[in-house]
């Protein structure tokens, strides 16, 4: 398991297939019971490779969603699991899919990282650092 | 068929939006619409009503203080927003959210949930009626959808994400998209323009 650490950016190699670009949890207010994480995985395989979840220390449930738009609304739906395609990309936003942090047991203070570990279909597992910020790394 | 009905009337709305002027950056009403004034309680518990702004620029998006990405991210979107703002004319905006959550969202979660954001903003609620009436006078919308468990408090809220421009005359002047308010330099600019031509 390697992490670098690069000007903020924390790339992550498992099974040296996926690498995990511009992680950031969001800072949420104190009394949020929930929170997201956002990151860019690029499948460096030529198989497709689905993320099923993880865990991370201050939440007790972390599950993949995906953003639904139904009606005009926007909604969001725990899914099995979050596919990054051969030899592409999946891009995790704001309004987009996330990795969410649910059943926090405390609230991520902003400038702080913590480490989240996620788990892929292959039962390969990943530990990444990730920054908590109020916005978007650029 | 009611909601088609309001999205066609919200489309037509919108038509001939434009004119001499450069277009705002934002989804235009031309003309303005008068902005229906709700009526609902403050995170202090006071009494708001849209009416009270008269004379400032109002931005205003409906959610809940549960929701983990939308809502959040508006806020942020929000608090982006003022800081673009040249310093003058911060204090002549108000920011709002306005809970869709009467049954879990409280005065005190409200002012902790806009607090952490921008002390200046306020969060309002309302009942079910006055949400109701609010929304539809939006052409928003939004519902319950049940979660993992049979806790009754376990839910979300699919809503639309729409943030409104409220103009210093008390009319409705702008939207914007939730992605459209990630430029936050843009969205100021036409709040700087709105309040220019008071």
């Amino acid at each position: 398991m390697v992490v670098l650490a690069l000007g903020g950016l924390s790339t992550h190699a498992c099974t040296d297939k996926l690498e995990i670009k511009n992680p950031w949890i969001v800072a949420v207010p104190p009394n949020a019971k929930a929170t997201a994480a956002f990151m860019t995985f690029v499948n460096k395989g030529t198989e497709k490779l689905e993320i099923v979840g993880g865990s991370c220390e201050v939440a007790g449930k972390v599950e993949p969603m995906i953003s639904t738009h139904d009606d005009g609304m926007a909604g969001m739906m725990t899914v099995p699991a979050l596919t990054v395609p051969a030899e592409g990309e999946a891009v995790l936003k704001p309004g987009g899919d996330h990795i969410m942090l649910m059943e926090l047991k405390r609230v991520p203070k902003e400038g702080e990282t913590l480490k989240l570990t996620l788990k892929l279909s292959t039962g390969c597992e990943t530990t990444i650092e990730v920054p908590v910020l109020k916005k978007a790394p650029k | 068929m009611i909601r088609l009905a309001l999205c066609v009337g919200f489309a037509l709305a919108l038509v001939g939006c434009g004119g001499k002027e450069k277009p705002f950056f934002g989804k235009q009403l031309w003309p303005t619409k008068s902005a229906y004034n709700f009526q609902l309680t403050d995170h202090n518990g006071q009494p708001l009503s849209l009416e009270q702004f008269q004379g400032k620029v109002v931005m205003f998006a409906f959610g809940f203080t549960n929701c983990p990405s939308y809502c959040p991210a508006t806020l942020s979107h929000f608090s982006a927003i003022r800081q673009a703002l040249p310093e003058a004319m911060r204090d002549q905006v108000q920011f709002l959210f306005i809970s869709l959550d009467p049954k879990r969202d409280t005065p005190q979660s409200l002012k902790e949930f806009v607090g952490f954001y921008d002390p200046g903003f306020l969060a309002a609620m309302g009942s079910e009626s006055d949400l109701k009436m609010a929304t539809t006078a939006f052409y928003a919308s939004y519902r319950s959808v049940k979660g993992n468990t049979d806790d009754p408090k376990d839910y979300l809220i699919d809503h639309t994400t729409q943030a409104y421009l409220i103009n210093p005359a008390g009319r409705w002047e702008l939207y914007y998209s939730f992605e459209q308010l990630s430029d936050a330099t843009a969205v100021a600019g036409d709040i700087e323009r709105v309040l220019k031509a008071r």
